[in-house]
C-alpha cells in the first residue's frame, strides 16, 4: 500500500490534465485512485517483482554454482565428538584438458574459498566443550571421475572452549564467571580426499584429516588432529 | 488496566522462572558434578562426586607432574571412599583437562600449590563455609601435597599421602638402590630373568651425578619393572574399573608441558620437602607399597619420620607397587576411609 501512494504522488506531481466525463471535471488523481489499484498497480507490481526476481536468480545462480555447503561430523573419534558446518566458494578454477589415446581426460585445479563453524565435545566429563570457527583456502585436484584431492590451509582459526560453573579468585574474592571460556588462536591445515556426485557436479562426500594447533594454550600450545567427514550439497 | 496487570504478573512469572532456573540446585547427599576453578590464568576442572551429607571433602592431587585428577576415580574410590564422603578429583594447571593462557614463569610448585588453597575457596563458596576438607596425594601429588600444607595447612583436617615424591632430587639416587635390589631378588627367584638383566645393565650404565635423561630411563624402566612384578604375580595386578566393573580410561587434553617445564625448573635435581615435613602437623596416614620402584618404599619410611604430626600412621601394602588402589583397593578404601573418619 505504501508503493501505492508513493506512484499516486508521484503522478499527481506531473499531472495537470482534466479529463471531460459527463458534466463533471476528473482529475487524473481521481482516475488513478480508481484505476490503479484494479490494474495498472497490478501490472507495474507484476512487472517489478519478474524484473527483480530476474537479477536475483541470475546472481544467485551464479554464487550458488561456486558455492557448496557441507555439514559433517569432526572428532577424534575415540574422545571428543563434534558437528561441523562449513561453505566453500571456488574462487579460480584452472581446467586442463588431456588427449591420451581414445579418451580425453579433464583435470580441474581449483582455488576454494572455505570457512566452517563447529562445536565439539568429550560427552562425559563436559571438559573439552568447545566451539570452532576457521577460515582459509583449499587448494584441490579433481580428475575425470571427479575424485578429488584437496589441502587446506587455514590461517584463521578460533577455539572458544565452553566451561562448566565457573568461579574466579583472585586474592580471598571469589566470583562466578559469567559465559566461562577462553578464546584460542587456532590456525590449522588439512589434507582430504573426496568426490563429486555424478549427477550434480559439484555435490559430493569429503574425508579430511586436520591438524590445528591451539597458541596459547596454558604455557605453550596444544596440537589436535581431528578426524572431518561429511557431504557437500 | 486488566490488560497491563496482566501483562505485568507474565513478565513477574517468566522473570522468576528465569531466575529459578539458573540458580544451582545442589545435592549434598550425592554429588556429581565437575566445575572449573580459574586462577591465575589457569582453568582446572574439579570433579566433584559423592557423598557430602556431612560436609567432608577429600581433595586428590593427581601424580604426574601432568596426570589426571580423574586417575584416581576408579574402583573402591567409587564403591566405598565416595559412599562415606566427597572426593573432589582436580586437574593441576597444565594438566589433565586444564586449560588457560599463561606463560612458563607462572608454571611452578609455588603457583600450583597457591591453586590447591584456592580450590579450597571455591568449593567453600559453592557447598558452604563450614565444608571440611582432608588432601590427598599420589606420586606427584605428594609433592604437591607438602607444598601445600606448607602454605595452608590448617585448611585441612588430615594429610594422606600415597607413594608420595616428597623428595624428588633424592629419587635420582635411589633408584639404582632399589632397582638393584630388586632385580637380584627377582633373579635369584627365577622370575623373568632377561627383563631384570635388563635393569641390571641400565643401573651400571647410570651416571652417578644427576643427569636427567637417566633419570627418565630409569623411571620408565621403574614402571616397566612394575608390570613385571604382576605379571610374575609379586603384586596384584593393577585394576581401573568403574562401579559396574567395567576397564575405565580417561582422556586428557594437554601438551604435558608441565613435566618439562618443571623438569627444566629443576623437579628432579633441586627438588625436596623433607627437611620441611616436621612442619606439618596435621593428622596423617602415610600409604606405600611394598614392592614400589616408582617412589621406592625408603621414602615412606622417611616420610613417616619427618612429618611433624603427632597424630600419624603408615601402612604398607604387602602385594601392590606404585598404586595399592589399583593393586589392593578394598584395602584401600579401609585404610583411607577409616582414617577420615577418626578425624572428621
Amino acid at each position: 500500500m505504501n508503493l501505492t501512494k508513493s506512484l499516486l504522488r508521484f503522478l499527481i506531481h506531473y499531472s495537470l490534465i482534466t479529463i471531460e466525463r459527463g458534466q463533471k471535471k476528473l482529475s487524473v488523481n481521481y482516475l488513478l485512485r480508481l484505476a490503479l489499484p484494479k490494474t495498472y498497480l497490478a501490472v507495474i507490481l507484476l512487472l517489478l517483482t519478474v524484473k527483480l526476481s530476474a537479477q536475483h536468480a541470475t546472481e544467485c545462480s551464479s554464487f550458488r554454482e561456486r558455492t557448496d555447503f557441507k555439514v559433517g561430523y569432526f572428532g577424534n573419534i575415540s574422545a571428543n565428538q563434534g558437528i561441523n558446518l562449513g561453505a566453500e566458494y571456488l574462487w579460480k578454477e584452472n581446467v586442463k584438458i588431456r588427449e591420451r589415446r581414445d579418451q580425453q581426460k579433464t583435470i580441474k585445479h581449483q582455488l576454494l574459498l572455505n570457512g566452517s563453524l563447529g562445536y565439539s565435545t568429550n560427552f562425559a566429563t563436559q571438559t573439552q566443550n568447545g566451539i570452532f570457527a576457521y577460515s582459509g583456502f583449499t587448494f584441490r585436484r579433481v580428475n575425470t571421475k571427479s575424485r578429488e584431492l584437496s589441502v587446506e590451509l587455514n590461517p584463521l582459526g578460533l577455539y572458544r572452549s565452553v566451561l562448566p560453573t565457573t568461579y574466579h579468585v583472585e586474592g580471598e574474592d571469589v566470583t562466578k564467571v559469567s559465559f566461562p571460556g577462553r578464546s584460542y588462536y587456532a590456525p590449522s591445515v588439512a589434507v582430504g580426499i573426496g568426490r563429486f556426485r555424478k549427477e550434480t557436479k559439484r555435490s559430493g562426500w569429503y574425508l579430511n584429516l586436520q591438524y590445528t594447533v591451539l597458541t596459547n594454550y596454558n604455557a605453550a600450545t596444544l596440537h589436535i588432529r581431528s578426524l572431518h567427514f561429511g557431504r557437500r550439497f | 488496566m486488566n490488560i497491563i496487570k496482566l501483562k505485568t504478573v507474565v513478565v513477574l512469572f517468566i522473570l522468576l522462572n528465569i531466575f529459578s532456573c539458573s540458580k544451582d540446585e545442589i545435592n549434598l547427599d550425592n554429588l556429581n558434578e565437575t566445575i572449573y576453578l580459574r586462577h591465575r590464568q589457569a582453568d582446572m576442572p574439579a570433579h566433584v562426586h559423592g557423598n557430602a551429607s556431612d560436609k567432608t571433602f577429600l581433595i586428590y592431587l593427581h601424580g604426574g607432574p601432568g596426570g589426571l585428577g580423574l586417575e584416581a576415580r576408579i574402583n573402591t574410590m567409587i564403591t566405598e571412599v565416595e559412599e562415606n564422603n566427597a572426593v573432589v578429583y582436580f586437574d593441576q594447571r597444565g594438566s589433565g583437562n586444564a586449560q588457560g593462557n599463561y606463560s612458563e614463569e607462572d608454571m611452578n610448585i609455588d603457583a600450583m600449590a597457591e591453586d590447591v588453597l584456592a580450590l579450597v575457596k571455591v568449593l567453600r563458596t559453592r557447598y558452604g563455609s563450614d565444608i571440611k576438607f582432608f588432601l590427598m596425594g599420589a606420586s606427584w601429588g605428594g609433592a604437591l601435597g607438602p607444598a601445600t600444607l606448607l602454605k595452608g595447612q590448617e585448611n585441612f583436617l588430615g594429610w594422606i599421602d600415597i607413594a608420595g615424591a616428597h623428595s624428588p632430587k633424592d629419587l635420582y639416587y635411589e633408584y639404582p638402590i632399589r632397582l638393584m635390589e630388586k632385580a637380584n631378588e627377582q633373579i635369584a627367584l627365577g622370575n623373568s630373568i632377561p627383563h631384570w638383566e635388563g635393569v641390571l645393565e641400565l643401573i651400571q650404565n647410570v651416571n652417578p651425578i644427576y643427569n636427567e635423561e637417566d633419570g627418565s630411563n630409569m623411571n620408565g624402566k621403574a614402571h616397566e619393572s612394575e608390570g613385571v612384578l604382576a605379571d610374575d604375580l609379586v603384586i596384584n595386578k593393577p585394576q581401573k574399573v568403574d562401579e559396574n566393573g567395567e576397564e575405565i580410561t580417561f582422556v586428557a587434553r594437554n601438551n604435558g608441558e608441565v613435566g618439562l617445564i618443571l623438569t627444566q625448573k629443576g623437579l628432579w635435581r633441586d627438588l625436596s620437602f623433607t627437611d620441611d615435613l616436621p612442619n606439618i602437623t596435621i593428622p596423617s596416614l602415610v600409604l606405600w607399597g611394598k614392592h614400589d620402584l616408582v617412589v621406592p618404599t625408603k621414602f615412606a619410611q622417611e616420610a613417616f619420620d619427618h612429618l611433624g604430626s603427632t597424630h600419624k600412621e603408615l601402612f604398607i601394602f604387602e602385594r601392590s607397587g606404585h598404586s595399592p588402589l589399583e593393586s589392593e583397593p578394598d584395602l584401600f578404601a579401609e585404610k583411607v576411609i577409616a582414617f577420615i573418619n577418626e578425624y572428621r
